[in-house]
């Protein structure tokens, strides 16, 4: 009887597998193909700058906002900890390599997840929504050149961008507490930045990790709002699954990079 | 690969044309010809699937088998270049208009323009102008589609579908909800562009009345297969029943009034008292 | 929004996003401009090593305290010596051939690095050229034995003399003059 009982749970595991792991091969190969097509499209370059606009202009007080406060943040519980030692000499190198190896281009990837990805997906949910992608598609233009597109590249580039502007800020933002407020040397402040950050390793490594968050980040954004039910719970379902998807897409391959780049 | 035709052939053709969505099966063997320059009209109870004919049409959905013919061309056995350009030839005007909401009403109808000509801005400016003319809104130009009523972003919506002038225009429920003024209004253009431009149309709707009064030709769609086919006048005689409760709107008839249900007893808890 | 406004906006981005380059690389990073990727020209010298301790590729290379170069490669050679290739500023091309190199730390916990110790010769090391005289790397752990190990040899012989005085004088406190009174081996 048990054994019945037990066989019958494993059909339907194996069934659930069966549906739900193809159905996400199936899913990941559509979007690979997906993203493929948007890449290769031609479009004119006065929509790239407009949505250059929608999504990085209008991320940037968020970014800048957040980058001080995380400046801050980082600068008095450094201090905190490293003075214990007599060693908050080194509160400059302390927040010089963990913003612009890590902190700068995760949290900036996170919260253009949250903001600038959301944004897209419900815009291009809505749009199929109302059937304009379909009424574009029957006037024979291909919105995924078109509407998507553009967009694409907007967030691959405007991700770098964004991440440079937080990194700066964050930096001085920690310099400001520490030294013009916790009366940390200036001096030994900046010297022992400068002396441990390579510019090589540490900040292009960063930037290179921001280019692939806003790769990652950006096609999941603009699939999940292409391909989602075109009703307002599926725009809902859609933006939510953007916001969770890229963020752990992002902490993923943030590991992943950490340890390709900064692993001896 | 794209084949031309005469002038009396068919501009669309479905031959035996079965579509399922998921697992309801949609169309059990659709057969129809539309002839060129004539207005059809396709009509049926709700939720027969008719627009989903006009998407099949329209190559935005594939039967699963059958053949869907427009122009002369099988529209399945298009590449994507080849479809793009098939579609620049037809128009397709949606139930609810689909105005592009981050452009403006003269943006809007100059969209294909831009995207398929390579005509001075001078040029789609006059184009444009007399679209919007035609269908009366020219002093619109500048207003964005949230600020339109629904009868004005659908006659935009028009101005958009003919401003490639296109060979076939298809309209999906255009009289749906409509007041009577807009009523009229539509009806005077589907007829006048029908007659100026040389059209074929095909409206996809279920306003018999209005129909009817524009009609050359009229399909009826019922559980998935043409059930009468004929002009207006030979569909009113038409003695299937089916075909009578829809053209006359009886309440009750081959689609009953009922939704399936136990019978009264079990739900009012009659019992039976002798 | 019109058209004018968005452009100015997206290069205010562009501008903003340039300018926080420019502060990361010259400030946080250090780069100057005759460093590697403005890099003048640079040439290259080798010396060997017994021992070269904690010592890593792009470790500095020093005058003087003045940095001039990095560390490009470390290779084990037949003798199973270190092969160290500094990589020198082109700017620098005056040392002498007998210059010494050896390997210090920079601070109590900090890294290796090599410092140059110019020399007297006529002759310039040039591109190629061998430094002769090296000191190896020495580990904080021996420095530390060295110094205990001496020390307590130091405070035996003190504390025998020490028995030996106060027999004699006991006026004399204990300022006999030793200057490692350590207490070690209490």
């Amino acid at each position: 009887m048990l054994l019945k009982i037990f066989i019958k749970i494993l059909e339907s595991w194996g069934r659930y597998f069966r549906i739900n792991f193809l159905g996400f091969c199936q899913d990941f190969g559509a979007s690979g193909v997906f993203v493929l097509r948007t890449i290769f499209g031609l479009f004119g370059f006065r929509y790239l700058i407009n949505q250059i606009y929608a999504v990085g202009v209008l991320s940037l007080i968020i970014i800048a906002v957040s980058g001080l406060f995380i400046g801050f943040v980082l600068g008095l519980q450094g201090f905190y900890t490293l003075s214990r030692f007599g060693a908050d000499q080194f509160l400059g190198q302390l927040l010089a390599l963990s913003i612009t190896r890590e902190l700068g281009p995760v949290v900036t990837a996170l919260l253009f997840a949250g903001r600038a990805g959301s944004a897209l997906t419900s815009e291009i949910g809505l749009m199929k929504t109302t059937e304009q992608l379909s009424s574009m598609s029957m006037m024979g233009v291909d919105p995924l050149r078109r509407v998507i597109a553009p967009r694409f590249w907007a967030g691959v580039i405007s991700m770098p961008l964004l991440t440079l502007i937080f990194s700066a800020v964050a930096i001085l933002g920690g310099y400001f507490v520490t030294v013009h407020w916790l009366g940390v040397n200036a001096g030994s402040f900046w010297s022992n930045m400068q002396a441990s950050v390579n510019f090589r390793d540490d900040v292009l490594n960063g930037l290179i990790k921001s280019l692939v968050f806003g790769f990652v980040v950006t096609w999941i954004s603009v699939y999940q709002g292409y391909t989602c039910h075109p009703t307002s719970q599926g725009i809902a379902i859609a933006t939510t699954k953007t916001v969770v998807y890229s963020s752990l897409a992002i902490l993923g391959l943030d590991f992943f990079l950490t340890a390709l780049m900064f692993g001896k | 690969m794209k084949s031309e035709l005469n002038a009396e052939d068919p501009v669309v053709v479905l031959k035996d044309v079965v579509f399922s969505r998921g697992e309801k099966l949609i169309f059990k063997g659709i057969n129809l010809s539309i002839q060129p320059g004539k207005i059809t009209a396709i009509m049926g109870p709700s939720g027969t699937g008719k627009t989903t004919l006009l998407q099949l049409m329209g190559g935005l959905l594939t039967p699963s088998s059958g053949e869907v013919k427009v122009l002369g061309n099988t529209v399945a056995d298009l590449s994507r270049g080849d479809l793009f350009s098939l579609r620049q030839r037809m128009g397709l005007l949606f139930q609810s208009g689909a105005l592009f909401t981050d452009m403006t009403v003269f943006e809007n109808v100059a969209f294909a323009l831009r995207e398929h000509t390579q005509l001075p801005e001078s040029m789609i400016r006059d184009i444009v102008l007399m679209k919007l003319q035609a269908v009366g809104l020219r002093g619109a130009r500048n207003l964005y589609p949230s600020e339109l009523s629904g009868g004005m972003a659908r006659r935009v919506a028009l101005a958009r579908a003919v401003a490639l002038d296109p060979e076939i225009l298809m309209y999906d429920e255009p009289f749906t909800g409509q007041d009577p003024i807009s009523m009229g209004v539509l009806i005077k253009l589907i007829k006048t562009l029908n007659q100026a431009m040389g059209l074929t149309s095909i409206i996809v709707s279920h306003d018999v009345h209005e129909v009817c009064s524009i009609a050359d030709d009229v399909f009826i769609l019922s559980d998935g297969l043409i059930i009468a086919h004929g002009t207006p006048e030979e569909i009113l005689k038409d003695p299937d029943p089916k075909t009578r409760q829809f053209m006359l709107g009886e309440p009750d008839g081959p689609v009953a009034f009922d939704y399936p249900a136990p019978d009264l007893y079990f739900d009012f808890d009659l019992k039976d008292k002798t | 929004m019109k058209q004018g406004r968005v452009d100015l906006l997206v290069g205010f981005l562009m501008l903003l996003a340039a300018l926080a380059l420019i502060f990361l690389a010259l400030k946080v990073s250090g780069l100057a401009f005759n460093q590697e990727i403005f890099g003048g020209g640079t040439y290259d010298v080798t010396a060997s090593f017994t021992s070269i301790g904690d010592l890593k590729i792009r470790a500095p290379v020093r005058v003087a305290g003045v940095q001039i170069g990095q560390v490009t490669h470390i290779v084990l050679d037949k003798n199973y010596n270190a092969d160290i290739t500094l990589n020198i500023n082109q700017n620098i091309n005056n040392l002498p051939a007998d210059t010494s190199a050896s390997i210090l730390q920079s601070s109590l916990l900090g890294d290796n690095y090599v410092s140059l110790s110019p020399g007297y010769s006529d002759q310039v090391l040039k591109n190629h050229s061998v430094i002769v005289t090296t000191y190896a790397a020495t580990s904080l752990e021996s420095l530390i034995s060295t110094f205990m190990g001496s020390s307590s040899n130091n405070s035996n012989k003190n504390s025998n003399s020490q028995g030996n005085n106060n027999s004699g004088n006991s006026s004399n406190s204990g300022d006999s003059g030793n200057p490692a009174n350590l207490k070690l081996g209490a």
